[in-house]
């Protein structure tokens, strides 16, 4: 009784580091990807991936050694625990994976922790956009809960997506990712380099750099979170093809979010009432229909 | 007596609660034995007798005439005299106390917005008061009427808004905090008419955490940021289990589906705006650095919910799966948030982060060495030297060539085409998308 409990305890430990695992070693990829390749389609020279690796090791080195002050050390552990839950990854026991990915990994809940990362990085500034983009999350729970009802989280909806596909769950969940992605209130790094220079005691390179890493972690989450609502048919896969549909939910969410930054269509907001109304036209279609 | 009644019960121990923390009611009787000026002194006495009036109004709820009587006096004595300025006020009660289960109950709600409204910014307690006076002696109104009690707070808050507009931007948001637990209340008794108990027991949970949050507020100015509406705080999860108690209201109950998806953003939204006044008002605790208080009201944070929870699901009657809530908490339509889990993971990383102590003068000494090392050199990642392939280049000039070209083509045949305007081409291109998904989705 007591042994399997304790082997039991092993696994789900087992399970999270490993997820953990992959995850670091993923991340400096997902800066990349989010980053670089963007410049350099636009044809600007850019650091070679490698670095990025470099830079990510130091970063952690550094917080081994020293450790993080109070505030930034809450923005990592937020911004990381949200990385976490929606990259709905189960290796070793897939029921560690389907809890994250049930119970936590909720739009409304991971939007909003990734957005109050944001407000504390850049704290006073852009309220008005963070109301619009806590509204369009609001919206989108509620449009998936009326597509789907009694659905937990995004692994219920890929479960109910598996079982009956070509629903209108689909079209919802991918209006909301795209007006998401037109309303995201997330700082970019000018903002966040004006913001530090503005704060009056200057930050040693050290600080600006770790803040630096902090922030591209919080939209390395809300690039997954719009992946995850594009294409939530990849959530929560077992064993090693849930790494693959990571990495193809991230590439469709980075994509949303290059999309709306190159377009200049971002904080247009006839556009982002169009595909909510869309979305929730859709969800109502689905609701009746049934 | 009607103690049975969970929801008057709650309301009570919040009151002894109330009593039991406020700051000025410890001055009074701190008073009897030691000198304390004389204004402050009775004020805190009025504030005492005024509360006691409040839980003897509460205590004989099923007749009606008393406690109308009862709340009058409570509200004079907390209020200062001001409450009773309104003419209105004494007909409101008095239709109260002939109709305590019809329309009357929406004059104690008004009296009580009224003097909720008035209570300037320090008195936060008399707010509250007037805030759990209505909804215990509104109760009996619920129960019959919920949908005239929603509507009916909505209109009054509105008006008390219209009423009050020119005295500060941040009167708006006054009334967000008010105006919650009513809808919260409302929510409850009408899953309660429908018959779904898991929504009963979320949108009590909710109800039960924000007044516990408010109460917390106003004895400890501090706790305030308790009520902000960002995610493993209580007042987002008040907001979260509100939003989907009536989304479960509209997902299983025929006629409520738009409604309570309206519900349910107006909850969230009143919790929004509630949180700029909490940002507005309570921020200089946010420079708070002290580990102490820092760890203690996040302590304070991560287990209030469970709290809450175990009680609302002990008085709601599902006594048996309280540990349940130590892991989870569920929102109204079984959907399920697993926040204090998040909070372990939260707190395990957190320890990891930032947990180790540095002295002072070690941490001078190699901040000093790491400014100095960078006048001298960069840091190791930032010498490499950066990439573009030429290949890539060339092949993206070619591509731009190539899309200037087709787009020279596409304005020469537009000319030809019998539509000429692009708003008109976007809107049919768009109900075409429409009609494409929505067969995809039968």
């Amino acid at each position: 009784m007591i042994g399997s409990a304790l082997l039991s305890v092993l696994h789900i430990v087992l399970e999270l580091c490993l997820q953990c695992g992959v995850l670091l070693l993923l991340l400096p990829l997902m800066f990349w990807l989010e980053e670089d390749v963007p410049a350099l389609l636009v044809g600007r020279a850019v650091a070679p991936l490698r670095e990025r690796y470099r830079r990510f090791a130091a970063f952690w080195r550094e917080i081994l050694r020293t450790g993080l002050p109070l505030e930034d050390g809450l923005m990592l552990a937020l911004g990381f625990l949200a990385v976490l839950c929606l990259a709905g990854l189960s290796l070793v026991r897939a029921d560690v994976g389907s809890a994250l990915g049930a119970w936590l990994a909720d739009p409304l809940l991971m939007g909003g922790i990734l957005l109050v990362g944001a407000f504390w990085a850049v704290p006073g500034r852009f309220r008005a956009v963070h109301g619009r983009c806590c509204f369009a999350l609001c919206l989108t729970e509620c449009f998936l809960v009326l597509a789907a009802p009694g659905v937990t989280g995004l692994q219920g909806v890929q479960r109910l997506l598996l079982a009956a596909p070509g629903s209108s769950l689909a079209g919802t969940s991918l209006c909301c990712a795209a007006a998401l992605a037109l309303t995201t209130s997330l700082p970019d790094f000018q903002v966040l380099a004006d913001e530090m220079v503005s704060r009056g005691r200057p930050a040693s390179r050290l600080a600006r750099d770790q803040r630096q890493v902090i922030v591209s972690i919080h939209h390395v989450g809300w690039a997954l979170l719009l992946g995850d609502l594009l294409l939530p048919v990849l959530f929560g896969l077992e064993g090693p093809a849930g790494v693959i549909g990571l990495v193809i939910r991230f590439g469709g969410g980075s994509l949303l979010v290059a999309l709306g930054r190159l377009t200049g269509m971002s904080r247009n907001g006839r556009l982002v009432a169009l595909l909510l109304g869309l979305a929730g036209l859709m969800a109502l279609a689905g609701r009746f229909a049934v | 007596m009607s103690f049975h009644d969970p929801l008057m019960a709650c309301l009570l121990a919040l009151l002894i609660v109330l009593l039991l923390g406020d700051r000025s009611i410890r001055v009074f009787v701190s008073g009897l034995w030691r000198s304390v000026p004389l204004g402050v002194w009775r004020q805190g006495g009025c504030y005492m007798v005024g509360m006691v009036l409040a839980m003897l109004a509460l205590g004989v709820a099923s007749h009606a005439g008393a406690a109308a009587c009862l709340v009058a006096v409570a509200l004079v004595l907390l209020g200062g005299g001001t409450v009773f300025q309104p003419v209105w006020g004494i007909p409101a009660l008095v239709g109260y106390a002939l109709l305590p289960a019809g329309a009357g109950g929406l004059g104690v709600m008004a009296t009580c917005f009224w003097a909720a409204g008035r209570a300037a910014g320090e008195h936060e307690v008399v707010r509250l008061v007037a805030l759990i006076l209505m909804l215990g002696l509104g109760h009996e109104m619920v129960i019959q009427q919920p949908l005239i009690w929603m509507v009916g707070g909505s209109v009054l808050a509105g008006v008390c808004l219209l009423a009050g507009l020119g005295e500060a931007r941040l009167f708006l948001y006054r009334y967000c905090r008010l105006l919650r637990p009513v809808l919260l209340l409302g929510v409850m008794e009408v899953s309660r008419q429908q018959g779904m108990e898991l929504g009963v027991e979320g949108a009590f949970f909710a109800l039960l955490l924000d007044l516990a949050c408010q109460c917390l507020a106003a004895i400890w100015p501090r706790s305030a940021l308790l009520l902000l509406p960002a995610p493993p705080l209580p007042g987002f999860i008040v907001g979260w289990v509100g939003l989907h108690a009536s989304l479960g209201l509209s997902s299983s109950t025929e006629g409520w589906t738009v409604m309570g998806c309206l519900l349910g953003v107006a909850i969230m939204g009143l919790s929004f705006g509630d949180g700029v006044r909490v940002l507005s008002q309570a921020r200089f605790f946010l420079r708070d650095r002290q580990p102490k208080h820092w760890a203690g009201g996040l302590c304070l944070a991560a287990g209030l919910p469970s709290v809450c929870g175990v009680v609302a699901g002990w008085l709601v009657g599902h006594g048996t799966g309280w540990a349940g809530w130590l892991y989870r908490l569920p929102g109204g339509d079984g959907s399920v948030t697993a926040l204090p889990l998040f909070w372990g993971g939260l707190f395990l990383f957190w320890a990891f982060a930032s947990g180790r102590k540095r002295d002072d003068a070690h941490a001078a000494l190699t901040s000093d060495e790491t400014e100095g090392g960078e006048l001298i050199r960069l840091q190791a990642y930032m010498q490499a030297q950066p990439v573009l392939p030429r290949s890539m280049k060339r092949l993206m000039m070619r591509g731009q060539r190539q899309v200037r070209t087709v787009r020279s083509v596409l304005l020469e045949g537009r000319s030809f085409l019998p539509v000429q305007e692009l708003g008109a081409v976007f809107w049919l291109m768009f109900l075409g998308g429409v009609l494409v998904v929505m067969g995809l989705a039968q």
